[in-house]
């Protein structure tokens, strides 16, 4: 441990200030600090599961999968929306760090915030694929024909963990709490520029109203604090285009496919001797 | 207390018009948005400005004349600088805005390969490109306002 | 009601503003600049000079256009961050009509300017 302070120079301390609030008990968050030790490598989440193991086992904050894949443990850290398990507090390159729970959403306690109003309006913008072919869509006999480029068209955009930093660094979300949010608008243009899809016409309408993706104003902080990469502001400009070129008499597209069965089979590989099958069951 | 969380009203902790002019550490365009709306706003206020002093044409000619004189200082000179900056800027960046915001010199989705580099980042020339000729423009004016 | 004419009319406006404003804004305010490329506009605040523009029908239909193009895109710019503050829709409804009345009202009062003088 001592070692591992040496080679950071002369800093083996870490000092965290969260922001407290138990809506049982106070009535305004304040900040609290919390002095620990240092070991090199380590994440705020580290800092904080320290705390509260170590320290304070009141603090709450919602966190799982410690490896960025899960999207619960958002927060502001230092001014800027991030993944507390995806930063390590050397890339920040400070040692006194002020966390607080992400903006524009409400706050359940202490760094949790209550993401429920970003799932309402992701769900609002129909974030599926929608077909002509209900029959094949309920009872598929295939799959649809996707060609890498046009897989390549959305793809990024469908990395997204909704953990809600993008809704945080918005500046219109700041105020408009009907705005749908860089979150729901992009995975609306994700299922629009989806080849499979054929109704994006339906979706275009959810997210035409004022507080849809006119509330956009290419401020880009939603793509520079995406964790995954997603760059919602992009998206957001494509489905514009898309809304625009809807409005001017552009056609729906013809929706990829079901693939063509196969024509004829390769042989296909014995079984091994020591598979149990479904004759020796019986 | 089951039945009393559900009806909890929680925090609210939206940052409010705040969160417009004051982002965060965040980058160049997130500022340039502001400086549009500020810039656009104070516009549309100095356009309804300008229009009641036009209104000064109905009475008489000397009314106006004498209001020419009133504005012929300084100060009013200065102001009127930083209409034509105001609209200089809100212009070039609206003008940017329009293409991009049409999916425009943005380029078509990236598979997001570590470290993330997103649309914005990949044409910042095109911010740097406009911001200079803002800069070269508002030098040249000032020739104007000495 | 469908939000997508509205900005596109605020998309053509503002590319109208930016020629026709521009035009305007070069010839009143950067007379030295302009005489430096061998135009010389004169004084143009000067009494005699508004009134050779004011009479021009050229010169009106321009500040026509100049008028309902900037009244257009700068009140639904407005209506467009008011909107942004939450308000209620009852609220928001009363916004949209009274901009749209004291838009009318204040391109009548500006197109009445030149006309009449």
């Amino acid at each position: 441990m001592s070692n591992n302070g040496e080679n950071q120079g002369s800093v083996s301390k870490l000092t965290l200030k969260v922001q407290r609030y138990n809506p049982d008990r106070d009535k305004a968050p304040y900040m609290q600090e919390f002095t620990l030790p240092f070991r090199k490598g380590m994440t705020v989440l580290d800092g904080l599961l320290y705390i509260r193991e170590n320290i304070d086992s009141s603090l709450a904050f919602r966190a799982s999968c410690r490896m960025g894949i899960c999207g619960a443990c958002a927060m502001l850290i230092n001014n800027l929306p991030r993944l507390a398990c995806h930063t390590p507090v050397e890339e920040i390159g400070e040692f006194t760090l002020e966390i607080k729970p992400l903006p524009n959403f409400a706050i359940v306690k202490d760094l949790v915030p209550d993401t429920s109003s970003m799932f309402e309006k992701h769900a609002s913008v129909k974030p599926y694929l929608m077909r002509d072919d209900q029959e094949e869509m309920e009872h598929p006999t295939a799959e649809f024909v996707q060609s890498p480029d046009e897989l390549e068209s959305y793809l990024q955009f469908a990395y997204c963990i909704k953990c809600g930093a993008c809704v945080a660094a918005c500046p219109t979300s700041a105020t408009g709490k009907l705005y749908l949010g860089p979150q729901a608008l992009t995975q609306a243009y994700r299922y629009c520029g989806d080849s499979r899809d054929n109704k994006s016409g339906e979706r275009i309408s959810a997210v035409d109203p004022y507080y849809g993706v006119w509330g956009c104003h290419f401020a880009g902080a939603c793509s520079q604090v995406c964790p995954k990469g997603v760059d919602p502001a992009l998206a957001i400009q494509l489905l514009r285009r898309k809304v625009f070129a809807q409005s001017l008499g552009g056609k729906e597209r013809t929706p990829s496919p079901v693939a063509a069965p196969p024509t004829g089979s390769k042989e296909k590989i014995p079984v091994p001797e020591f598979t149990v099958t479904q004759d020796d069951r019986s | 207390m089951k039945a009393q969380s559900s009806e909890r009203r929680y925090l609210e902790n939206y940052l409010g018009i705040k969160g417009w002019v004051w982002g965060g550490r965040y980058r160049l365009e997130r500022y340039l948005y502001t400086l549009h709306r500020i810039s656009g706003l104070a516009l549309l206020f100095y356009f309804l400005l300008h229009i009641a002093m036009n209104g000064f044409r109905l009475s008489s000619g000397e009314s106006w004349t004498s209001l020419m004189d009133i504005f012929d200082t300084p100060i009013v000179k200065f102001g009127e600088y930083l209409v034509l900056a105001g609209f200089t800027f809100h212009a070039l960046n609206g003008l940017r805005l329009i293409l991009q915001e049409l999916g425009y010199t943005l380029g078509r989705p990236k598979p997001p390969v570590y470290p993330y580099v997103d649309a914005l980042e990949r044409r910042r020339p095109i911010v740097f490109v406009m911001g200079g000729v803002i800069i070269i423009l508002l030098v040249v004016f000032i020739f104007n306002f000495i | 009601m469908r939000e997508v004419p509205l900005r596109l009319w605020q998309l053509i406006a503002a590319a109208v503003i930016f020629f026709l404003v521009g035009t305007h804004l070069i010839i009143m305010h950067l007379g030295d600049i302009l005489s430096f490329f061998g135009a010389d506009m004169g004084e143009p605040t000067a009494w005699s000079s508004v009134m050779e523009r004011a009479s021009s029908a050229w010169w009106t239909v321009f500040y026509g256009i100049v008028l309902a193009a900037v009244l257009y895109h700068g009140f639904l710019g407005l209506r467009n961050v008011i909107s942004e503050l939450s308000l209620s829709p009852a609220a928001m409804r009363v916004i949209n009509r009274a901009l749209i009345v004291v838009g009318i009202g204040i391109f009548a009062f500006a197109l009445y300017i030149p006309i009449s003088t």
